[in-house]
């Protein structure tokens, strides 16, 4: 463990802006900016062989001024029960984006779509970049902090395929 | 002269007269077929309701069918958020007439506490509801007392021409 630690230090060590140990969750959290997410999940896979893509999330911190939108990306190497967490910073408030990384983790697909179906952050180059929870019909991203809380939404027609 | 007295006095007390549509209600005020249509925590009351300890078979309700074509009263018990709300229209649709409906619960009459971008604010949005029963879960009793409503709501019905007539009931 210690050593895929400095490994994984030493070789995001170009690209990480921040990096401190949780303790609790026992795992690695590395700040990055958001235009090296697709070079540092290359590497999470290729290089360190981080074999599993657990989940894809964003939080809205909306009182920031700069850096409004968060995604994080949790990884995790099953051979050495090893964590690290992956923060993208988007300075971008109004129209946030990020790269997508589906094809390098194929989890990532329907994991960043939800991102996108909740958040609004849309994923370049991702595959099918649809909502994934919500129809299609629902207007705006409610867990968005300024999404009205009794904001109404169009009851869906049912799909075809019921 | 009515009726009643002619018939009486050469066949006793072997025929009773009265109309085909109440004849037709109270039979189906007392074989009521509900469906249970639970999606949350309200459902499990229905299962309270049902069994042994209250019992609702002594109202007449007691052959709980899973098919909406095999039932003419259905039970939203639950949380019913939009993407359910076409799901439970599309069942109801399903229905044979006469059929009615029983909002269980604060979640499917007005969406509860769940005020928020997901859920149904009440099942009236979608379709009829003939009794709304209160309460976050409500009582067993409470469903009891929602069918003896719905009883008295259907006697004075008829269904003769297979469209659920407008009417007033006393709730009291
Ligand atoms: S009304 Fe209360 S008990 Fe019933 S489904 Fe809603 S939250 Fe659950």
């Amino acid at each position: 463990m210690q050593k895929i630690k400095n490994h994984l230090k030493k070789t995001l060590s170009g690209v990480v802006a921040d990096a401190s140990h949780d303790a609790k969750s026992m795992q690695e959290v590395l700040v990055i900016k958001p235009e090296h997410i697709h070079q540092v999940a290359t590497i999470l896979k290729v290089e360190l062989k981080f074999d599993v893509l657990i989940d894809v999330f964003a939080v809205d911190w909306f009182n920031k001024k700069d850096t409004r939108f968060e995604v994080n990306y949790l990884f995790y190497h099953t051979a050495e029960n090893y964590r690290a967490q992956i923060k993208a910073l988007i300075g971008d408030n109004a129209k946030p984006s990020i790269d997508s990384i589906a094809d390098v983790y194929g989890s990532a697909n329907w994991a960043e779509r939800e991102c996108y179906d909740m958040f609004g952050i849309r994923f370049n180059n991702h595959p099918n970049l649809k909502r994934l929870l919500l129809w299609k019909e629902f207007k705006g991203h409610p867990l968005r902090k300024d999404y009205p809380i009794n904001q109404r939404q169009p009851i869906p027609v049912l799909d075809e395929i019921l | 002269m009515s009726k009643q007295e002619i018939v009486t006095p050469s066949f006793g007390d072997t025929v009773v007269t009265t109309r085909i549509k109440s004849v037709l209600n109270w039979a189906r005020k007392y074989s009521l077929w509900p469906m249970p249509f639970g999606t949350a925590c309200c459902a499990i009351e229905f299962m309270g309701a049902v069994s042994s300890a209250f019992d609702l078979s002594r109202f007449g309700a007691e052959v709980v069918r899973f098919s909406p074509r095999q039932s003419d009263l259905l039970m939203v018990m639950g949380t019913i958020n939009y993407k359910q709300a076409p799901i439970l229209k599309k069942i109801y649709e399903q229905m044979c007439e006469p059929k009615w409906v029983v909002a269980v619960g604060a979640c499917a009459s007005s969406g509860g506490f769940y005020n928020n971008y997901s859920v149904l604010q009440g099942i009236d949005e979608v379709i009829p509801v003939d009794i709304y029963v209160p309460g976050c879960p409500p009582r067993p009793e409470q469903i009891l007392d929602a069918l003896v409503k719905l009883q008295k709501k259907i006697d004075p019905t008829a269904f003769v021409d297979g469209l659920n007539n407008t009417y007033q009931y006393d709730l009291k």
